[in-house]
């Protein structure tokens, strides 16, 4: 079945970049966001679309033009992938005019249920949950619950600010260490499972499982780039909270 | 075992949280992240070392989050990556980084070793489980959705 394409409509391909660029900062991987991209084109009547996600960059080619778009800012939101990929499904299904799938799209990769204020009491919960996991014993959960709570405080002041993301979570695990510090003095607590719920906040688990799909999937650029991106987080993570945890070693402090 | 299961879910779902998720596929997750645990426990208890646990367990992670993503027709990772947490080898940094800044270069390295290859064997968990079972569980499927040309 031909239809008679109206001309190009130019924000289609803009909207649909859109789209892949907020599925890659999200922490997508690869072939979802290029699936997504292909799925979008189709629905608005792009005949052969050609996507490249990296996890810098996103390349658009069309044979009406190409877009290139750099990824700067990237961030772990799952409902936004979620949602982002749903949207594309609708779309699909039954496609809406150019500008309330943009409309749409502004709302999907925004899409954050909770506010920073519930995200510090989900922290708390997160980090005193693991500090069970960890080795700890129940009176480590509340100093634990203060450690998350303090980090996520401190990574989300600095989000918007133009400190780069490695030495932003570095910043945060210094802060993460000072509540295990304070427990060091007591025997009754295990300061280790306590440093490890804070810092476990951080932890790159979005990065590490992307970044293993996209290797099996064989996109090997962003495999490789979000490993790197893993390994250098977690890096920071250890010195962060390696730096109050050696002055208070130096100072003689007592640690088990 | 019971108490550290009911611990790893919950701490899926903290998590899950965290990363912004909502709804049913929130307990989803931590229920994949409950029993995750339990099957790496009951493997750990019988061999006494952490990899093979480990990779038991994010190989049940992956498979269960597989399941999941194509029931209700979500991307994996919504399910994969708060289950996973739990498995992350954070202990094992931190006392590779304190055996370091104590001047135990030999602890801190054998411990460092070991937390690299514990990530090792997640990764594995989780690539064998998308390398394999998502083509057996998507075959059919596709199958019965392609049209008829």
């Amino acid at each position: 079945m031909e239809l008679v394409r109206p001309p190009q409509d130019p924000t289609v391909l803009e909207s649909i970049t859109e789209a892949g660029l907020a599925m890659m900062a999200s922490g997508a991987e690869v072939s979802r966001v290029e699936d997504t991209v292909e799925r979008l084109a189709h629905a608005y009547g792009v005949p052969t679309i050609d996507v490249v996600a990296l996890p810098t960059a996103l390349f658009v080619a069309t044979p009406e033009g190409t877009l290139l778009r750099r990824i700067h800012r990237r961030s772990v939101n799952l409902a936004a992938i979620a949602a982002i990929n749903q949207l594309s499904r609708d779309v699909a299904a039954d496609p809406v005019p150019v500008s309330e799938f943009r409309e749409k799209l502004t709302q999907a990769r925004t899409l954050s249920p909770y506010g920073p204020r519930k995200s510090l009491i989900f922290a708390a919960f997160a980090a005193g949950l693991i500090s069970q996991l960890m080795g700890g014993r129940l009176v480590d959960i509340l100093p634990a619950a203060l450690s998350g709570i303090l980090t996520q405080l401190v990574r989300q002041r600095l989000r918007n600010t133009a400190i780069a993301g490695s030495l932003a979570d570095m910043m945060s695990a210094v802060v993460a260490a000072i509540p295990a510090l304070a427990a060091a003095q007591d025997p009754i607590f295990r300061p280790g499972s306590i440093l490890v719920g804070g810092i476990m906040i951080l932890a790159p688990g979005l990065l590490l499982t992307t970044a293993v799909r996209d290797g099996i999937a064989g996109d090997l650029l962003s495999a490789a780039g979000r490993l790197l991106e893993a390994i250098l987080i977690g890096a920071a993570v250890a010195a962060g909270a390696s730096l109050p945890l050696y002055v208070y070693l130096a100072m003689g402090g007592r640690w088990p | 075992m019971i108490r550290s299961a009911l611990f790893a879910g919950l701490t899926t779902v903290a998590f899950g949280y965290l990363y912004q998720l909502a709804g049913i596929n929130l307990w989803i997750a931590g229920l994949i992240g409950a029993v995750a645990w339990a099957g790496a426990t009951v493997i750990g208890s019988f061999t006494g070392t952490g990899l093979l646990s480990d990779f038991v367990g994010s190989l049940i992670v992956g498979v269960l989050a597989e399941v999941a993503a194509v029931n209700k027709r979500q991307p994996v990772t919504v399910f994969m990556v708060p289950a996973i947490i739990s498995f992350v080898p954070g202990y094992l940094v931190y006392q590779s980084m304190v055996a370091f800044l104590k001047s135990q270069f030999n602890t801190g390295i054998r411990v460092g070793v070991t937390a690299l290859f514990a990530a090792g064997a997640l990764s594995l968990g989780l690539a064998l489980s998308s390398a394999v079972f998502r083509p057996l569980l998507r075959r059919s499927k596709e199958a019965s959705q392609r049209p008829l040309s």
